[in-house]
C-alpha cells in the first residue's frame, strides 16, 4: 500500500471544476471590467480606450442615481420581508412534516418562484389595479381609500417589492426547511424535559443552529433582488400604453444602456459599480452573521 | 428598422444588393422614401411598409357628444377631450376624451410628443449640415407639453391610471386617440363591432419605415434578394395591407378593393397633399435620447407645478435639451446653432 | 387527519387545537400565494372578448379550450417542454457533481490559496448573469457552439451558490472526527467521499438540484440568444413569442403557461419527496 501524498485527493477533486470556473464566470467578468474602460456599441469596429470617463459620467447620470436608489430600497425591503416570514413559514410547515398536507403547503408556496414571470406579472397588475382591482376593494372594506398602486412613485415601489418577495419567500423556505431537517431531535427531546414550550424550543434551539443557513439566505435574497429587472419591467412594459409607472432598477438600466443605447463600455461600468456595492454588502452581512453567532 | 441598420451599415456589416435590385427599387419606388434604405448615397435595401400615425376615433362618441367630424387643429384635440370625457359622480373621469401615451413604452412616449410638438410646428431634432441638435427648447415645445399638463392635470380628461391605448379604444373607454394603422387589425379580432373612424393629422406625423436587407454575400443571399422582391409583389402587398394593415410603399398599387372592405385605412394610404412624414434620424444615439427625454416627459406630464407656469415649462425643456445635445456632442453629432 | 406518523419531539399539537391554528395560517397563505396563478389559470380558459373584459372574472363564463387546442396545435409545446426538461437536468447533474465537489473540499481540507478561491467564488457570484453575458456569448459563437447543446449549457454548468451552500453545511453538519475516524481506519479520501460525506448530503444536494433545476427552468436571456431556431427553443423562449411587437395574446400565453406549470410542480413533488426522505433518513444522530 503506497500512501498518497496528503494533498493529491483535494488538488485532483479542485482543479477541472475551478478550471470550468474560470473560463465561464472570471474571465468573461474579468473581460467586462475591461469593458468598462471603452467605448464601445457591440458591433464597430471601433473600440476606443476613455479611461474612466465612463464612471464620471455615471456620477450625474440621473437615471442610473434612480436606478441605484430604487434598487437598494428593494433590496433591503425583500430581504426584510422574506427572511422573517420565509422563517416562520418553515417552521410552520416542519410542525406538519410528515404529513400529507405538508408537501401541498411547499409546493403552494415554491410555484411561484418557478412560474413563467410574464403571465404571472399580469395577474399581479390587475391585483393592483386602480380603479377595479381587488386590492382596493380589500382595502376598501376597513376604510381605506382607492390608492393608484402601479403609479404613485412610493406604491408603484411597495407593489414591485410584494411581487419579488412573492417570488423569493418560496425559494428561502427550502433552504430553511433543509436546516430546519437537521436540527437533531435529541435537542428537542432535551428542551421539552426541561419543560420549555415547543415556541421556546424553537426560538432558542433552532434558531442560533439555523444561523448560517439565514446568512446564505439572506446573501442570496439580496443579491438576486439586486439583480432583478423583469419583475420591474414587465408590469410597466405595455406597447398598449400605461399599465403603470416603471421603476427603473439598475440591470434594467444596463440592459437598456447595452442593447437600447448600444453602450456596452457604459453598462460594463454600471456593472463594476453594482458588483462593488453588493460585494460591500455581503462581507457585511458576513460580519454581521460571524459576531452574532458568537456572541 | 432603419435606425437599426445604420450601425450595421457603418460597421460595413450589410453588403451591396445586386444591380437589378438597385434598378428595382429607382423604378417602383418614391426616392424620398427610398432614403431610409440608403447609405453614404448607395442603395442598400429594400423599403417593404411603414408605419405612421393617424386619429382613431370612436363615432358613436363623437355623435353623442355633438362633434360631427375629427379635430381639424390641435386647439380643437383638447376642446373635443373637454367634451369627449365621462365622469363619475366625484368628477373622476372614467372615460378619456383623448388617450396620450402617459407612461411605458420605453422611448414610446417622446415618440408621440414628437408627433403632437410637430403638429405645433415644432419638431424635435432638427439637422444642420449632417450633424444634429435639439429644437424642442422653443415655443412649440411649449406648446405641446402644455397641451399635455392641460389635458392631464388642468381639465383632467385623462389621467395615467386609465385604461390606455388600443386597449381602451376597443373597450369603449377613450373617445379618440393617436396610433398606427395596426389598430385596424386589432380592433377587427378583439372588438368587432366598435364604430369607428380615422382621419389624418393636421400637419404631419412620425413615420417608421420598414427596409428589407441581406447581411451577406453568398449563393444563399440571390435566394434572400428573390424573397424580397416577392414580397415586394402588388398582390402580397395588397395581402399585407388587408391582413396587417401596415401600408405598403411601393408605388402604383391599386388600393380599391382593400379600402372597400376596410374604409378606416383611407387616412393611412391616402394622406392629403402637403402632410409630411418626419422620420427619426438614422443616427446611432437616436433611442438614448428620446429613451432620456422620455423618462423626464413621464414625470413632466403629472407635474402640478408645471401646469400654468410657462417659466417653469421653459427651464423643464432647456434641461432636457440640455441633455440631449450632451449626448449628441459625446457622439461628435452635434451640430452648432 | 386520517395519518399518523411517530410523534416528532419537534412537531407541535399535531390534532390540537394549535395544529388547527397552524393549518388555517398556512391553508390561507398557500391560497394568497396560489392566488395570481389560479388568476392565470383562469385566463388560459378565456375568449380574447373575455380577456379585455372589465372587472375580469375569476370563473371564465364561456370557457372554452380554444386556447389550449391552438397553443398544442401551432407550437410544438412539447418539444419545447422537452428541450427545457433535458437543458435542466444536464445543468442540474453537472452544478450538483461540481458544487458537491468543491464545496466539500473548501470546507474541509487546509490547502494554501483556499481564502482566495473563496472569496473569487463568493466575488463572482453576484455579478448579475446578463453583465457578462455578452462576452460568454462571443466566446461561445467563435467556437461555433451557437445552436448546439454545449453551447447552451456553458451558462449553466456551475453555480457559485451551490459551492457556497454545500460548504457551510460541510462546515456546520459533518464533524471532522468523523473523516478523521475513517482515515484512521485506512479510507481512501476518495471512497470517504462518496460513501460517508455524499450520503450525508443528500438534503442540502436535493434542495440544491431543486434550485438549480429551475434555474436552468426559468431561465430566459442566455437561451433566447443562444438557441436562435423554433425547434431548440426552450419553453421560456418559445412562451415570448406570443408576444408579438403591438400585443400580447395573453389568452394563448396564460394556456402555455398553465400547461407549463404542470411539469414544474410534478418535478417538485417529486424531487421534494427525494430529499426530505435523504434528510429524515439522515439526519445526524450522535
Amino acid at each position: 500500500m503506497r500512501t498518497t501524498p496528503k494533498w493529491l485527493f483535494p488538488v485532483l477533486a479542485l482543479l477541472p471544476v475551478l478550471g470550468l470556473y474560470g473560463c465561464i464566470r472570471v474571465y468573461p467578468i474579468i473581460e467586462t471590467l475591461r469593458l468598462s474602460l471603452f467605448q464601445w456599441n457591440i458591433i464597430s469596429r471601433r473600440k476606443p480606450f476613455v479611461g474612466f470617463a465612463n464612471f464620471v459620467e455615471l456620477a450625474s447620470d440621473p437615471l442610473f442615481l434612480e436606478a441605484i436608489f430604487n434598487t437598494t430600497i428593494i433590496a433591503f425591503s425583500v430581504v426584510a420581508i422574506t427572511i422573517p416570514v420565509a422563517l416562520v413559514l418553515a417552521a410552520l410547515i416542519n410542525t406538519r412534516q410528515g404529513l400529507r398536507r405538508s408537501g401541498v403547503y411547499e409546493a403552494s408556496v415554491f410555484l411561484p418562484h418557478v412560474v413563467s414571470l410574464v403571465p404571472a406579472a399580469m395577474a399581479w397588475k390587475w391585483i393592483f389595479d386602480a380603479r377595479l382591482g381587488p386590492l382596493n376593494a380589500l382595502i376598501g372594506l376597513v376604510g381605506i381609500p382607492a390608492q393608484s398602486w402601479l403609479f404613485d412613485p412610493v406604491l408603484s415601489l411597495v407593489c414591485l417589492i410584494v411581487l419579488c418577495s412573492w417570488q423569493a419567500i418560496g425559494y428561502a423556505v427550502l433552504i430553511f426547511l433543509v436546516g430546519l431537517k437537521n436540527v437533531p431531535e435529541a435537542l428537542y427531546e432535551a428542551a421539552r424535559l426541561d419543560g420549555a414550550s415547543s415556541f421556546q424550543a424553537f426560538r432558542h434551539i433552532a434558531v442560533p443552529l439555523l444561523k448560517p443557513v439565514m446568512l446564505y439566505v439572506s446573501v442570496i435574497t439580496l443579491i438576486s433582488s439586486y439583480n432583478i429587472y423583469a419583475q420591474a419591467f414587465v408590469p410597466a412594459s405595455d406597447v398598449q400604453g400605461a399599465p403603470g409607472r416603471l421603476v427603473r432598477v439598475l440591470v434594467l438600466d444596463m440592459l437598456e444602456n447595452s442593447f437600447r443605447n448600444y453602450r456596452v463600455g457604459y453598462a460594463a461600468a454600471e456593472a463594476v459599480v453594482l458588483l462593488v456595492i453588493v460585494l460591500i454588502l455581503t462581507s457585511a452581512q458576513f460580519r454581521l452573521f460571524r459576531d452574532r453567532s458568537r456572541a | 428598422m432603419e435606425v437599426e441598420a445604420a450601425r450595421y451599415l457603418e460597421a460595413g456589416l450589410i453588403p451591396e444588393p445586386p444591380a437589378s435590385i438597385v434598378d428595382f427599387v429607382k423604378a417602383n419606388y418614391d426616392m424620398t422614401r427610398v432614403k431610409t434604405a440608403m447609405y453614404e448615397g448607395k442603395i442598400f435595401g429594400v423599403p417593404l411598409f411603414q408605419g405612421q400615425g393617424a386619429l382613431f376615433y370612436n363615432t358613436e362618441m363623437f355623435a353623442k357628444a355633438g362633434l360631427d367630424g375629427p379635430p381639424k387643429t390641435m386647439a380643437d384635440y383638447t376642446a373635443y377631450a373637454q367634451k369627449l370625457a365621462q365622469r363619475d359622480a366625484s368628477g373622476v373621469p372614467t372615460v378619456s376624451g383623448w388617450s396620450l401615451r402617459l407612461s411605458g413604452g420605453g422611448s414610446g412616449i417622446a415618440e408621440k410628443y414628437w408627433t403632437i410638438l410637430y403638429n405645433h410646428g415644432g419638431t424635435l431634432l432638427e439637422e444642420k449640415g449632417g450633424k444634429w441638435r435639439a429644437a424642442y427648447a422653443n415655443a412649440a415645445g411649449r406648446a405641446a407639453l402644455k397641451q399635455y399638463l392641460d389635458n392631464v392635470v388642468v381639465y383632467r380628461t385623462v389621467t395615467p391610471e386609465m385604461k390606455a391605448d388600443a386597449e381602451a379604444f376597443e373597450l369603449g373607454q377613450t373617445g379618440m386617440f393617436i396610433r398606427e394603422s395596426w389598430v385596424i387589425g386589432d380592433v377587427a379580432k378583439k372588438a368587432p363591432n366598435l364604430k369607428y373612424a380615422t382621419a389624418p393629422l393636421p400637419k404631419g406625423t412620425l413615420m417608421v419605415s420598414v427596409d428589407l436587407y441581406v447581411p451577406n454575400k453568398g449563393l444563399k443571399s440571390q435566394i434572400a434578394w428573390d424573397f424580397v422582391q416577392k414580397a415586394n409583389e402588388p398582390e402580397n402587398l395588397l395581402w399585407l395591407l388587408e391582413n396587417t394593415a401596415w401600408v405598403p410603399n411601393r408605388k402604383g398599387l391599386d388600393y380599391s378593393a382593400v379600402l372597400k372592405k376596410i374604409p378606416q385605412l383611407d387616412a393611412f394610404v391616402n394622406t392629403p397633399p402637403g402632410h409630411v412624414f418626419f422620420t427619426v434620424p438614422a443616427i446611432s444615439p437616436a433611442s438614448e435620447i428620446l429613451t432620456r427625454l422620455a423618462a423626464r416627459l413621464e414625470k413632466a406630464f403629472t407635474d402640478k407645478s408645471l401646469a400654468g407656469n410657462d417659466a417653469a415649462i421653459d427651464a423643464f425643456l432647456k434641461a432636457a435639451a440640455e441633455e440631449s445635445d450632451k449626448i449628441l456632442a459625446r457622439e461628435d453629432l452635434l451640430a452648432k446653432p | 387527519m386520517s395519518e399518523h406518523e411517530r410523534e416528532h419531539p419537534s412537531v407541535v399539537g399535531q390534532n390540537g387545537a394549535v395544529g388547527l391554528v397552524i393549518d388555517a395560517v398556512l391553508g390561507v397563505v398557500s391560497l394568497m400565494m396560489l392566488l395570481p396563478l389560479v388568476f392565470l389559470i383562469s385566463n388560459a380558459f378565456k375568449t380574447p372578448p373575455e380577456l379585455l373584459a372589465w372587472p375580469p372574472t375569476v370563473i371564465p363564463h364561456q370557457p372554452t379550450l380554444e386556447n389550449i387546442v391552438s397553443v398544442l396545435r401551432e407550437t410544438p409545446l412539447f418539444r419545447w417542454i422537452g428541450n427545457s426538461l433535458i437543458f435542466a437536468t444536464l445543468s442540474t447533474a453537472s452544478i450538483v457533481s461540481t458544487s458537491a465537489i468543491a464545496g466539500y473540499v473548501l470546507g474541509k481540507f487546509d490547502l494554501p490559496g483556499i481564502p482566495v478561491i473563496f472569496g473569487v467564488i463568493i466575488a463572482t457570484a453576484v455579478v448579475p448573469f446578463e453583465v457578462y453575458m455578452i462576452p460568454l456569448y462571443l466566446n461561445v459563437q467563435s467556437a461555433g457552439l451557437l445552436n448546439t447543446w454545449p453551447g447552451l449549457l456553458v451558462g449553466y454548468l456551475i453555480m457559485s451558490f451551490g459551492i457556497f451552500l454545500v460548504w457551510q453545511y460541510v462546515m456546520t453538519s459533518i464533524p471532522d472526527e468523523l473523516l478523521e475516524a475513517a482515515r484512521v481506519d485506512g479510507a481512501g479520501e476518495l471512497w470517504i467521499f462518496l460513501r460517508i460525506v455524499l450520503p450525508l448530503m443528500r438534503g442540502p444536494l436535493g434542495a440544491l438540484a431543486v434550485l438549480a433545476f429551475f434555474q436552468a427552468w426559468t431561465a430566459f436571456a442566455w437561451p433566447l440568444v443562444v438557441m436562435t431556431n423554433k425547434e431548440t427553443y426552450t419553453l421560456e423562449v418559445g412562451l415570448a413569442l406570443f408576444q408579438t411587437g403591438f400585443t400580447v395574446d395573453i389568452g394563448r400565453l396564460s394556456a402555455a403557461a398553465a400547461l407549463a406549470l404542470v411539469p414544474s410542480a410534478l418535478f417538485f413533488s417529486l424531487m421534494r419527496r427525494n430529499f426530505v426522505r435523504g434528510v429524515a433518513s439522515s439526519g445526524l444522530k450522535e
